[in-house]
């Protein structure tokens, strides 16, 4: 008989190396498909709607990011003039982001410990309401003004529910005046007075111009209804434009969305704790500096012309809307700075290289939640131009486009044009 | 590192939930989001149809002109807060009134093109015993119009809704109002403050 043979105790396989790393490599597949998510909007102005349309259908969404993705190729499809496409999205995200806006257990759980891409995308107060305006603009230029003015009503239903005191938190000028047009088309003169009226004072309070399209119409309309008071108001504010014009004259509304809203950047910071004995990260999200200034165009029509003036500064819109949720934010990261150092400093009491590869693990995870509708246009702008009596075209030009743009109109009607910067196309609806 | 791990993986594995179908039959009432949905279509077509065909408009045309009225429904208005599929609204009311055999029913303005179409197409292909002569079509006595409003009021995570279906039936001979119908739906609808 041989010496016994004595085998070592089995080596005891720590689950939490194994689902550490599977936490990891999860983790990083889905921040790498945000970013890829995120990079399609930064070609858009070269690539143009259709083929980023194609690029983000490629790209692999979470479940928690599905109300995002259908805002993008929503969005898309509006610019590539697959209006009902559009819609279906839309409506859609609609959906989705009405059943997340209740704070989630789980999803917060998550935020606190590993990072706040783990939340169900849930939209910016902005962006619900420019979803509406969207939908809105897009069954406009399908022709069908009811379901338009469904849009608008649920999003004046939003804005009150968002609405605190006198912030303007979540309060679109655009989407009020596109209401406006909306119940002008229907001919429901009273609602279209509150809507213009609305999109006035929203921004008297930020202190931004009133484009002279909305100032028209709130002139036209209140000597319409017989608001003489406030006519006179109005006369002193904008100044006498002489008697008001005849509704059944051919116009051309025109509604130019400029640029790309700027996306969300990461913020990331390392740093070395030697009291601690670990890196210490925090990700967080931020929008740089604005590269550009609004470009404008300018609609000719025979006997007049104007030039498209901004409505929405979108751009300032996402910026307001992140700093309202800037202390969330900070709040749930210094939470998870906690968390993950109690993690890293309970693993290294138990073994120094479970320690480090807990660390790491904890740095890879931090990653801020840059997911936004960031294909929206960074500005929203209007004009409005009265045409000649046998007036069939008008010209487009302006420094966001290739050169001058025909666009054929129908005499004696309301034309409803959509122009974008992005996909160099007009879309149109006459009424 | 444990308790961080498993907090974590909580976190995820609750993140998401498979989607579960259920068939369930087609009377029963379900209200998700609160919003206007089939029992509702139902239930009011059913309702002002009931009371339409209990007012005197009904009698009167009958015994004057000793026949069953004919009546054609036009448009219903969707000026609510929804998405209204104002389509089967309307189909509703349809089955109510041609199922209570008080009325006669003529094909909507829509629906008779296409019913004209397949005459003019008889006039080319069918035999001719089998044809059906143009200019024999039934016109309507009455037509049934109406509007879908609501009323919405909100803050924070409570939602009153109050519906208000208004419809009309006008004599089509002198556009007299012979008979007028309204149904008010409300709903409180409070949202949860908390997710799982």
């Amino acid at each position: 008989m041989g010496p016994p043979v004595i085998h070592p105790p089995p080596r005891r396989r720590r689950p939490e190396r194994c689902a550490a790393l599977l936490l990891v490599l999860a983790l990083q597949s889905c921040s790498v498909s945000q970013q890829q998510a995120n990079d399609l909007a930064d070609g858009l102005q070269n690539a143009g709607p259709e083929q980023v349309l194609g690029a983000l259908g490629k790209l692999k969404a979470q479940q928690r990011d599905r109300s995002q993705r259908l805002m993008l190729s929503g969005l898309l499809k509006l610019l590539s003039g697959d209006f009902e496409g559009c819609i279906l999205d839309l409506e859609t995200a609609k959906q989705l982001l009405a059943g997340v806006q209740a704070i989630s257990i789980s999803e917060t759980l998550g935020a606190v410990t590993i990072n706040e891409t783990l939340r169900v995308y849930a939209g910016t107060p902005g962006e619900r309401v420019l979803l509406h305006e969207v939908l809105a603009l897009a069954f406009v230029l399908q022709g069908q003004l009811e379901d338009a003015r469904v849009e608008i009503l649920q999003a004046d239903a939003l804005m009150r529910t968002l609405a605190r005191g006198d912030a303007l938190d979540g309060q679109v000028a655009s989407t009020r005046y596109l209401g406006g047009l909306v119940f002008e088309l229907l001919g429901e003169w009273s609602d279209a007075m509150i809507s213009y009226r609305k999109a006035a004072e929203i921004l008297q309070q930020r202190g931004q111009h009133i484009p002279v399209a909305l100032q028209d119409s709130l002139l036209e309309i209140s000597a319409r209804m017989g608001l003489d008071a406030e006519h006179a108001d109005y006369r002193a504010a904008f100044g006498d434009r002489g008697a008001p014009l005849a509704y059944s004259r051919g116009e051309v509304i025109a509604l130019y969305w400029d640029g790309i809203v700027s996306r969300l950047r990461q913020s990331l910071l390392a740093v070395y704790v030697p009291e601690l004995q670990q890196t210490v990260s925090l990700a967080l999200p931020y929008y740089p500096a604005r590269q550009a200034n609004a470009r404008h165009l300018t609609i000719r029509c025979a006997t007049a012309q104007a030039g498209t003036q901004v409505l929405e500064d979108v751009d300032a819109l996402a910026r307001q809307d992140l700093k309202a949720r800037e202390a969330a934010i900070y709040a749930a990261a210094l939470a998870r700075v906690v968390a993950k150092s109690q993690a890293v400093r309970a693993a290294q009491r138990d073994n120094p290289y479970v320690g480090i590869l807990t660390n790491m693990a904890t740095l890879f995870t931090e990653v801020a939640d840059t997911r936004s509708w960031n294909v929206l246009p960074s500005s929203i702008q209007v004009a409005r131009v009265t045409l000649a009596p046998d007036e069939d075209a008008v010209t487009v030009v302006g420094a966001g486009l290739p050169g001058a743009m025909t666009v054929p109109v129908v005499p004696g009607s309301k034309n409803v044009l959509l122009i974008s910067s992005v996909s160099q196309r007009t879309f149109s609806h006459v009424f | 590192m444990g308790r961080w791990l498993s907090f974590s993986c909580m976190a995820l594995l609750l993140g998401g939930c498979a989607t579960q179908i259920t068939r369930i039959d087609p009377q029963e009432t379900v209200d998700i989001s609160g919003a206007w949905n089939d029992t509702d279509s139902r239930l009011v077509a059913e309702e002002m149809i009931a009371d339409a065909l209990s007012r005197p408009w009904l009698s009167d045309f009958a015994r004057q002109q000793r026949q069953r009225p004919a009546v054609i429904v036009g448009s219903v208005r969707n000026l609510s807060h929804e998405h209204i599929n104002v389509n089967t609204f309307i189909a509703d009311m349809e089955r109510a009134l041609v199922n209570s055999g008080r009325v006669d029913f003529v094909a909507a303005s829509s629906s008779r093109e296409e019913i004209r179409e397949e005459r003019k197409d008889q006039d080319l292909n069918a035999r001719e015993g089998t044809r059906k002569a143009a200019g024999q079509e039934q016109g309507a006595d009455f037509m049934l119009q109406g509007q879908i409003n609501t009323i919405v009021d909100a803050q924070a995570k409570e939602q009153v809704r109050y519906y208000q279906v208004d419809l009309t039936m006008v004599d089509l001979a002198d556009n007299r109002k012979v008979w007028l119908g309204q149904k008010k739906i409300k709903k409180y609808i409070k949202n949860s403050k908390v997710r799982w």
